[in-house]
């Protein structure tokens, strides 16, 4: 008679894991951390050249830290889009996606483990640069470490959301065009939503207008870089759990949205 | 001859017909009537805001064009098995990268005359004046730039995969002012060792910002345009370093197996 | 997979209420501003003016993360005619006064000297005769001070030493490479006097500096002196549009109600410009640490706003109000800030003209 532990070892893994660790050897394969190398050799060179000309005071130690933590920001979310761009068209381009979608594998749960394959990826990508542009900095100013904490966690959470937009925009539009909304969108979409919401102010329908402009992914709402290295106090509990959960909608919107997209797409 | 144009006929088709440099210039157009909407007081003529964002904008926008351009033709031609059909034929390899080459370089103009018309029609619908020499000398180093560019992506593509290219080409577009401000001020720091491998590097990577003349277009009533011996300095500077990438992508080129 | 299948069903479910969610998200989103605070170490100006013209800073150039770091750097070199200089402006004097002057004469950076405690600011020059003139439109008559009228070339030229980002040839290993960059890019051997252009063109960049940070004091200052300068209505105008904008923005902000007294009495509405300058007063003595001692949050250059405010509520008082109403504004605002020369002065013209009170 067979054991429960034998059952659960003979068990099928999920599709959604298979999906996922498919992707990411596919990344290793293409030696797409080649790009993460020349990343990382690019910090390396930066803190060199730092610690040849030194660091005069806390207020250029502060903006290094910034702007390492800035960086790492920057491309790890560079290469969350890149990568999660072109996960469905590339698919479809080769015609791999046919065979995959034979097996006993629903397309939602196939579309699922390419987006959390994308954000580990862009995980990984963060850690390591984080922390080549955080630790080698001194710090010569205090800063928040509950304030890190929240910083990184919310990094993760706009990683999730880069990629579920990326993977939706994707269905949408051709790769370059998509590529470049979201770029604007993950870089600039902070200010373009600030200016409109400003510029609407005095007009009649204001009120509307800024609830449109809502559905829009702001990104700089999950950047707490400069928070961090200007020295303020960590988010209170709710400012913070409403981030996460701020975050964690939208990702499941365009998630979702994206899902029922594929599911109805003729292949 | 007629193969090299052909070849260059087709990448050009193919990037126009791809539709990705109308979406990064309908993205920059989209950038530059943002920065026109700025709110300029009431006041006409203000125009050096606007041109320095727009020829920025157009700037990267041309060069990463360029460089997504370049890394992309070779290992693409790899990947679809197309590179075996054109081998087959009488074209040699250097034919053939010199028609990418070719091919590339159309496309950049294509895209830069897209965007100077933009530009000039930005300029004189806000009031300000086009300083004619500076901007011709302008639209000459950007070109002499994007052939620099193009060849680094070809080697690059070359040598490792197309993703590690692309990174490295940008890297080196967007960091080219930092390293040769880098490189002056880090000196002084050096012991002689240090001191002798920057300038080893100061000579064998290519300064892309000796090709950017908008600070002199934006300030162009205080300087005047460049002298000619500057402007041939210049063209030979980036034609031994297209050159050079050139040799380098053909001796890899030729090494690769089909 | 039917339509009556459970699965089916609960994907329906978990759809719906994901877009339910989406939907009324704006509901958290309007009350999530993580960026809404006040102060920090990037809109420090001392911080940035130690950052910016660090090694770090001038090799990194123009690759800056903060908006107003970049136009620290724009400002240097739109005044510059596009001269990439070590950074060499005052900052707080062209925020404090539309000053457009250089730090000092040697080319080293410098950040404002401290006040020592119980010394009244009084610039170089300042004429205690003609206090109401030298508090609006300049006052520092040294080499450096000049208000120029907009679109004209600055013909002055002003002091050497002042050190380039490109260095000269004699500083220079890169050979043909560096003639080639010095020929490029706009460039001013250091030994020659260097001279300041117009600023009106650096507008459009505080307008996208304050869009960018609405809680960037300094940009609605400068950009407000640069606008006072044409000294026409419609720019007037948009000055006063454009510091009610900041002040909307920084409500305790005391130094913008100063900088709109300064253009409501360009503009000639002198009831507008008390009632200002009243306001700034208020509000500086509120914020203002005790004996104006200078810290993080308090520099000269705060502290001369500060008595500017108290200055020209008292001098408005008594030109557009009463004289009484003027010294008694006058005598509780030099008790609130001791040994002020001006404000001193000004109770004892003003006791001198008036018969004693009963309260004396």
């Amino acid at each position: 008679m067979s054991s429960p532990a034998f059952e659960s070892s003979m068990r099928p893994p999920a599709p959604v894991y298979l999906v996922g660790k498919g992707v990411i050897l596919e990344t290793l394969r293409r030696k797409d951390v080649y790009v993460l190398l020349i990343l990382s050799l690019l910090f390396v060179a930066g803190i060199f050249v730092i610690s040849l000309v030194g660091i005069e005071n806390a207020a250029t130690s502060t903006f290094l830290l910034n702007l390492g933590m800035s960086l790492a920001y920057f491309f790890a979310h560079l290469l969350t889009l890149l990568s999660a761009a072109r996960q469905i068209p590339a698919e479809l381009e080769n015609r791999t996606l046919y065979p995959i979608l034979a097996k006993p594998l629903s397309r939602g749960q196939y579309y699922l483990g390419k987006w959390l394959a994308v954000w580990l990826s862009g995980v990984v990508t963060l850690v390591v640069l984080f922390l080549l542009g955080w630790l080698p900095v001194p710090r010569m100013e205090t800063y928040s470490s509950l304030l890190l904490a929240q910083t990184f966690v919310l990094y993760v959470c706009s990683l999730a959301l880069t990629a579920s937009v990326a993977m939706f925009l994707s269905l949408v539009m051709p790769r370059g065009s998509s590529m470049i909304l979201l770029a604007l969108l993950l870089f600039a979409g902070g200010k373009i939503i600030g200016w409109i919401h400003d510029s609407s102010q005095h007009l009649p329908l204001s009120r509307v207008i800024h609830w449109g402009i809502a559905y829009i992914p702001d990104f700089s709402l999950l950047n707490l870089t400069t928070r961090y290295t200007d020295g303020i106090d960590p988010l209170s509990l709710p400012q913070f759990c409403g981030l996460i959960l701020y975050g964690s909608i939208f990702t499941a919107f365009f998630l979702a949205l994206g899902t029922l997209l594929f599911r109805k797409r003729s292949l | 001859m007629r193969s090299l144009l052909l070849i260059s006929k087709s990448v050009l088709i193919e990037g126009v017909r791809r539709k990705e440099i109308y979406a990064i210039v309908l993205f920059s157009l989209i950038l530059i009537a943002g920065v026109m909407s700025v709110d300029f007081f009431e006041i006409r003529g203000l125009t050096k805001f606007y041109r320095e964002m727009a020829l920025a904008i157009m700037s990267i926008a041309t060069a990463i064009t360029v460089i997504v351009l370049s890394c992309r033709q070779l290992p693409r031609e790899f990947e679809k098995k197309t590179i075996y059909p054109l081998m087959a034929k009488p074209i040699s390899r250097m034919i053939f990268l010199s028609g990418k080459l070719l091919g590339v370089l159309l496309s950049a103009a294509f895209c830069f005359l897209l965007f100077m018309i933009v530009y000039v029609a930005g300029t004189l619908y806000l009031g300000g004046t086009i300083p004619w020499m500076h901007f011709a000398e302008y639209i000459y180093l950007q070109m002499l730039m994007m052939t620099v560019l193009s060849t680094l992506g070809f080697f690059l593509s070359l040598v490792m995969n197309l993703d590690a290219a692309v990174t490295l080409g940008v890297i080196f577009y967007f960091t080219s002012s930092v390293f040769t401000t880098g490189i002056t001020f880090i000196y002084e720091f050096m012991g002689l060792g240090g001191k002798t491998v920057l300038v080893v590097l100061n000579y064998i990577l290519p300064q892309l910002t000796l090709f950017d003349l908008s600070g002199k277009i934006l300030h162009s009533v205080q300087w005047p345009p460049l002298g000619w011996t500057t402007m041939a300095a210049l063209t030979l500077y980036a034609l031994l370093f297209s050159g050079v990438y050139y040799l380098f992508a053909i001796l890899a080129f030729r090494r690769r197996e089909l | 997979m039917s339509e009556h299948d459970p699965k089916s069903g609960a994907r329906k479910i978990l759809l719906s209420g994901v877009l339910v969610l989406f939907l009324l998200s704006p509901v958290i989103t309007i009350h999530l501003d993580p960026a809404g605070y006040q102060g920090g170490r990037s809109r420090d100006i001392r911080d940035r003016s130690l950052r910016n013209q660090s090694a770090a800073g001038i090799i990194l150039g123009e690759l800056r993360t903060s908006m107003s770091d970049l136009m620290f750097i724009k400002t240097e070199l739109y005044l510059h005619s596009g001269v990439a200089y070590q950074l060499n402006l005052d900052y707080d004097a062209m925020s404090s006064r539309g000053q457009v002057r250089d730090l000092k004469e040697n080319g080293k950076p410098s950040i404002p000297e401290p006040t020592p405690p119980g010394h009244s600011l009084k610039g170089p020059g300042q004429d205690l005769k003609h206090p109401f003139e030298e508090e609006i439109d300049h006052s520092h008559h040294d080499d450096h001070d000049h208000v120029h009228p907009p679109g004209e070339e600055d013909t002055h030229f002003h002091c050497e030493g002042a050190k380039t980002v490109i260095p000269t040839e004699r500083e220079d290993f890169r050979g043909f490479i560096g003639k080639l960059h010095r020929e490029v890019k706009p460039w001013l051997d250091p030994s020659k006097p260097h001279k300041h252009t117009d600023g009106t063109e650096l507008l459009p960049w505080y307008r996208l500096m304050t869009l960018s940070d609405p809680h960037n004091i300094r940009a609605y200052m400068i950009g407000a002196w640069w606008l006072k300068r044409f000294r026409k209505k419609p720019q007037l105008k948009e000055a006063e549009k454009f510091l009610e904008e900041g002040i909307r923005n920084n409500p305790k902000a005391f130094q913008l109600y100063l900088m709109l007294g300064h253009v409501n009495r360009a503009m000639g509405d002198n009831g507008k410009a008390m009632g200002n300058y009243r306001k700034a007063a208020e509000m500086a003595l509120e914020v203002r640490p005790p004996g104006g001692r200078e810290g993080p949050d308090w520099t000269n250059y705060n502290e001369e706003d500060a008595l500017a405010s108290l200055r020209l509520a008292v001098f408005t008082e008594e030109e557009f109000g009463s004289k009484e109403a003027a010294l008694a504004l006058a005598r509780r605002y030099l008790q609130a800030v001791e040994g002020d020369a001006i404000l001193q002065r000004h109770v004892d013209q003003l006791s001198g003209s008036q018969p004693q009170s009963e309260d004396n």
